[in-house]
């Protein structure tokens, strides 16, 4: 079932195909879906589902083997030219900084791509200026990346992609191995590029993750899309989710294990503050 | 130890120095000493470790065991220069004079078999001449390895017109060599967890493995890293922009300006 939403969409694909070499079985098969515009979209699903794939596809790094893929209606064209203007529009970020890192240091990254824009030397001098202090990222300039810490290759990895100023920004498991810290400052950062206008969608099978941050939400299984809405309805589709078993988020969990009469009329929280202020305001447990 | 040796170019005390001044101080040295004569390249040793350990705070353990795994490559092409062998006896017919030279040049020998085997006084001046030569050369080398970080030394090559494919290649190389030990790290450590350096068979065995896992890995890191390098428009030239900047210094400046004519000079006049 394929909801579609009436915002505009950036990125649309139509009964999209993709095998890969040797495969029996398409990892990609006959997806329809669309991701639509300024919001924050998570693309949810087990490991193996397809979310990878998706988005190198989407990177037109893999070309599919039928369907189309468009971007606000021009279907991707694969000639090299064509296709650098549309890797400008759309960057990707890697679920390993490693296989994205491409220089010695790290301002040198970050001007790779800047430098492949054939940009002025005054433009990306200012670029990628602007990039080190937005990422926070200006003691770090000058050091080898095989130095730094997984973190902070995560950090310089998405600077390289910003620094290009997409319009869509794709993340596939941006958070896999980072711990608390470093997921709570990868979040904000998320939230400021949000901010600045760029449309962003997260691959990932970490629901607590994207549970409140997510306005719209796509469940993939076996490299279909099974449902594409707004993330609330997404996540209030229970059956749907138990049944593949993806989990419930745990804030929504603890929200629903609440007395019928506490949550009565209200949507679940989409924040542990969010759950604090509510449960304070309710007399039983004050 | 790659990873901790190369971290002292980025952080030795003559990291604000220009590359490229230390680049042609270290090249000058470099040519007087492959020109010079063997006190002018013991002189050169001297000065070099003075830059190296001295100047740049290279710690002189790490400096000592760098220059002592480099010179065990010299060493094992020692006695073939210092060790000569003579046939004795059985039917073979010498020259008298030839003997009596033999005799003159030995510096002591022993008979194996029907072979005289010396050690010669123009082998062993011929090796002390390699010898310090090529320690003169190493101190040089190690100045350039041990203070100029790699991303320079690209840099200096690209500034002076080096082919571009052949940087690039450098570059990839040298962001491999690293990709490269973390598999193997890894690898490894996830072999000794499992026993697999148990007994010397087991030792055998799983370096084999280790050996022909790290082929395939690496093909397979080598094939995320060309997708990495599509997504951000690689267009068959690997360009990125600098900017680190440097400090000027006069005092080093001198002292290696005048250093260098003070080596010309001993070398003309004395020898």
């Amino acid at each position: 079932m394929i909801i579609l939403d009436n915002t505009p969409s950036l990125l649309q694909f139509e009964n999209v195909f993709y095998t890969y070499p040797g495969a029996n079985q398409p990892a990609i098969e006959d997806l329809t879906l669309s991701i639509p515009a300024g919001k924050r979209t998570a693309i949810l699903g087990h490991n193996g589902c397809g979310k990878s794939t998706l988005l190198l596809l989407a990177d037109g790094l893999y070309r599919c083997s039928a369907g189309v893929i468009s971007w606000q209606g021009k279907p991707m064209q694969y000639q090299a030219r064509s296709l650098n203007q549309w890797r400008q529009r759309i960057g990707l970020a890697f679920q390993d900084p490693e296989q994205q890192l491409v220089a010695a240091t790290v301002a040198e990254d970050i001007s790779y791509g800047l430098c492949n824009l054939q940009l002025s030397q005054a433009e990306i001098a200012a670029r990628l200026d602007q990039t080190l202090i937005d990422f926070n990222l200006q003691e770090l300039a000058n050091r080898p990346l095989h130095y730094l810490s997984l973190g902070q290759k995560r950090r310089v990895a998405l600077a390289g992609v910003m620094a290009l100023q997409p319009q869509l920004l794709l993340l596939d498991e941006p958070t896999a191995y980072l711990d608390r810290l470093q997921t709570r400052h990868l979040m904000q950062e998320l939230d400021r590029i949000h901010g600045n206008g760029t449309t962003i969608v997260m691959a990932t099978h970490d629901l607590d993750l994207v549970y409140g941050w997510a306005d719209w939400a796509i469940v993939l299984h076996q490299g279909r899309a099974l449902v594409s809405d707004q993330a609330d309805q997404v996540f209030n589709n229970v059956t749907l989710l138990e049944q593949l078993e993806l989990g419930m988020p745990t804030l929504w969990e603890i929200w629903n294990a609440l007395p019928m009469a506490f949550r009565d009329r209200e949507s679940p929280p989409k924040t542990v503050a969010e759950l604090r202020s509510r449960l304070m305001q309710y007399q039983h447990f004050r | 130890m790659h990873h901790h040796l190369d971290a002292y170019a980025y952080t030795n005390h003559l990291k604000q120095l220009p590359p490229l001044q230390k680049l042609l101080f270290a090249l000058t040295t470099l040519l007087i000493a492959l020109l010079a004569h063997p006190l002018t390249q013991s002189a050169i040793f001297v000065w070099l470790n003075v830059w190296t350990i001295g100047y740049a705070r290279i710690p002189i353990k790490v400096y000592g065991r760098v220059l002592g795994v480099v010179s065990i490559f010299l060493l094992t092409s020692l006695p073939a220069l210092l060790l000569n062998a003579m046939p004795q006896g059985g039917g073979y017919a010498i020259a008298l004079d030839e003997i009596t030279a033999i005799q003159a040049n030995s510096l002591g020998g022993l008979v194996i078999g029907n072979w005289y085997l010396f050690v010669s006084y123009s082998g062993l001046m011929q090796a002390m001449e390699i010898v310090v030569r090529s320690l003169a050369c190493f101190s040089c080398l190690l100045f350039i390895f041990f203070t100029i970080p790699f991303a320079e030394l690209l840099s200096i090559l690209r500034q002076c017109r080096f082919p571009p494919v052949l940087l690039d290649l450098l570059l990839l190389m040298y962001r491999f060599v690293f990709l490269f030990l973390d598999v193997a790290t890894q690898l490894q450590l996830a072999m000794a967890a499992r026993g697999g350096y148990r007994t010397r068979q087991r030792w055998m065995q799983s370096v084999a493995l280790l050996a022909g896992q790290l082929v395939v890995r690496s093909l397979q890191r080598y094939q995320q890293f060309s997708l990495g390098l599509t997504a951000r428009g690689f267009n068959g030239q690997f360009q990125v922009y600098s900017t680190q900047s440097y400090n000027y210094s006069q005092r080093y400046a001198l002292e290696s300006l005048l250093g260098c004519i003070g080596l010309v000079i001993f070398e003309l006049k004395f020898w």
